[in-house]
């Protein structure tokens, strides 16, 4: 029997070719060197798991598990803004809960870097506001007072609605308009339920272009407000051309700027009167009235006029450029009397809002915007807020700019600056999950393959 | 590994050098292979060389280690394509006297599963129980690879059957 004689025959086997044995040495050296690469292995294995795992965290749908509920804490603001992000998520996928600033960030010299962004009133959260992108730009927007939501309009062409961006839910809807219009936004009620606006019924030849909307508004628009829960619409025709409107702390009466002269209605429109302001001067868009009702805040207002196709001579009425300064003056001074200045001009900057009664919070600059709590008197302001200027656009070639800072006016009563925290972005996008997670599949399969071949060639 | 450790593996892969290396051999049927197999299930002990210094029996465990550091060579995705052919389950039915082979190359014939069977129970001596335990399966698998792998000799080696009868 064969396997009776198979140990004698493996005995028996010729090993007389064998090489010589090989040395411990390089052996005990390839043993450590096995040692440690399967220590970095395993170490380069948990940190991708980890960031797999933080990934997929992020990208749990927290929100649809916790419906978000108005917060009743205090507001805050951050000291620094934080700067851009690519991997900043959507308020339509996760949202980030009111908001105490929308801006418009980037830059776009070379390549489109701009973001709508929303930071959040109670952490720092910030997320793109994607329901004011359209294929034509961004739409004109306005944040609510207690920062639950923005309205929007259309950047250039008529519309039959208002979109209303719901920065808590995170969902969208629409506001009807009785006609198709072209309009500009112009302020919202302190109750956040009315919105007003300039409208004109169609474009003209030059309002058709670029910015066309602001300047034909700015020219024929007339005021209208909107009650966003019912739709219903409350026009004022004796406001033509309206530049730009403030809502009195009561949401009762508005403070309207009309060509080069400020008027005081009743939101009914029946009781109108006029208010004396100093020479060259009207009420700063949006947020003039003072929380107590007593102070308009003023900027310069001044014309431009040119030839339009037809060879007739226009008249726009803008904000002066060259004197930016804030001045106040009394709501409550009749049309006979004389406008009296409150405290000294405040040099420069774009009023944002009223911190209290005798404050006010103001932004300047244009790169590296600065926050700055100013008093109506003229004292000495403060530093509340910055955005961090460290960071830049489009691949380090231009720095991040700001435009279109809105603020949530009843929030910034009660908001507290506080130090900023490391910002939430939400869950990345899924371009970035889809590229990271390709990344890690490769790294993975290139090392099993590299592990395979060297495994085959330790010898050699 | 601490030097102490160190130490005792290479006391131990020193001693039992010429035997491991024998062991490979025969089931891989060339030095350069055997070597290169060995060298792998050497490094694996060096990694859990405290498991193995802790066991009742270091050989088995080292044996193990061998024969399963052998089979997954063989399984290889580089082996099987320089490999190709190299390990035919069925052997032809007859031979000629010039084609007539010994156990060296009648083992490079065969799988290398039932190749593995015959090195553990005949070589190193192992019953079919402590032959499943390396190998990882049930002792019927070792028993019929046993068969099959002793018939395939029987087929390769008339020579040596002959002599026994």
């Amino acid at each position: 029997m064969i396997e009776q004689r198979l140990p004698e025959l493996f005995e028996a086997v010729d090993v007389s070719d064998a090489p010589p044995a090989p040395a411990l040495d390089p052996l005990l050296h390839k043993a450590r060197r096995s040692v440690r690469r399967r220590r970095w292995t395993a170490v380069a294995v948990m940190l991708l798991t980890v960031i797999a795992l933080v990934g997929a965290v992020q990208q749990y749908p927290h929100h649809r598990l916790a419906p978000a509920s108005p917060p009743s804490g205090t507001p805050t603001l951050p000291d620094t803004i934080a700067g851009y992000s690519a991997l900043t998520a959507k308020v339509s996928r996760a949202p980030g809960g009111r908001a105490i600033l929308i801006y418009e960030f980037g830059n776009g010299e070379l390549i489109n870097m701009f973001q709508p962004i929303a930071l959040g009133a109670d952490a720092d959260t910030y997320r793109q506001i994607d329901a004011a992108e359209t294929g034509r730009g961004y739409r004109p927007w306005l944040l609510s007072p207690d920062g639950a939501f923005v309205v929007m309009s259309e950047p250039s062409a008529l519309t039959r609605q208002l979109t209303i961006a719901d920065l808590v839910k995170g969902g969208t809807r629409s506001v009807s308009l009785p006609e198709p219009v072209a309009l500009t936004l112009l302020a919202i009620s302190p109750d956040s339920r009315r919105v007003a606006y300039a409208s004109v019924p169609t474009l003209s030849a030059d309002g058709a272009a670029a910015n066309g909307i602001s300047q034909d508004t700015a020219r024929y628009g007339t005021l209208a407000i909107t009650d966003l829960s019912t739709g219903a619409t409350v026009r004022f025709p004796q406001f033509q051309p309206v530049e730009a409107v403030a809502f009195a702390p009561d949401g009762q009466q508005l403070a309207v700027q009309t060509k080069l002269e400020t008027w005081i209605a009743t939101v009914d429109g029946h009781s109108v009167r006029r208010v004396p302001m100093p020479p060259g001067r009207g009420i700063a868009p949006r947020v003039a009235w003072s929380p107590d009702g007593a102070l308009l805040a003023t900027i310069g207002w001044g014309t431009d006029t040119w030839q339009n196709l037809e060879n007739k001579t226009e008249t726009v009425y803008r904000p002066e450029y060259t004197d930016t300064s804030i001045l106040f003056v009394s709501a409550t001074a009749q049309a006979a009397g004389t406008a009296v200045a409150i405290g000294k001009a405040i040099p420069q900057g774009e009023l944002l809002g009223w911190r209290s009664a005798d404050r006010v919070l103001m932004v300047d600059g244009y790169e590296a915007a600065i926050f700055t709590e100013v008093p109506v008197d003229g004292s000495p302001s403060r530093v509340v807020s910055r955005v961090d200027p460290r960071h830049s656009c489009e691949l380090t070639m231009q720095k991040c700019a700001t435009f279109e800072i809105r603020a949530a006016t009843g929030l910034l009563l009660s908001a507290e600056p506080r130090a900023a925290g490391a910002p939430n972005r939400g869950p990345w996008p899924p371009w970035f999950v889809a590229a990271v997670l390709g990344v890690l599949l490769a790294v993975v399969g290139i090392g099993l393959l590299t592990r395979r071949r060297m495994r085959a060639h330790a010898v050699t | 590994m601490r030097a102490p450790d160190e130490r005792a593996y290479a006391d131990y892969v020193q001693g039992r050098m010429p035997a491991l290396r024998r062991t490979s051999f025969h089931l891989c049927g060339d030095w350069h292979e055997a070597d290169e197999v060995l060298q792998l299930a050497l490094i694996k002990l060096y990694r859990h060389w405290r498991k193995a210094a802790a066991a009742e029996a270091p050989d088995a465990y080292v044996r193990k280690v061998l024969v399963n550091t052998f089979l997954e060579h063989r399984a290889t995705w580089w082996q099987r394509r320089v490999r190709p052919g190299d390990t035919p389950h069925e052997p032809p039915p007859t031979q000629t006297p010039e084609e007539r082979l010994d156990l060296r190359q009648a083992l490079a014939r065969i799988s290398k599963g039932q190749r593995a069977v015959l090195v553990l129970r005949y070589w190193e001596g192992l019953d079919v129980a402590e032959t499943a335990q390396v190998l990882g399966c049930s002792p019927g698998t070792v028993k019929s690879q046993t068969s099959y792998a002793l018939a395939a000799l029987r087929r390769l080696m008339p020579d040596y059957i002959q002599e026994t009868r």
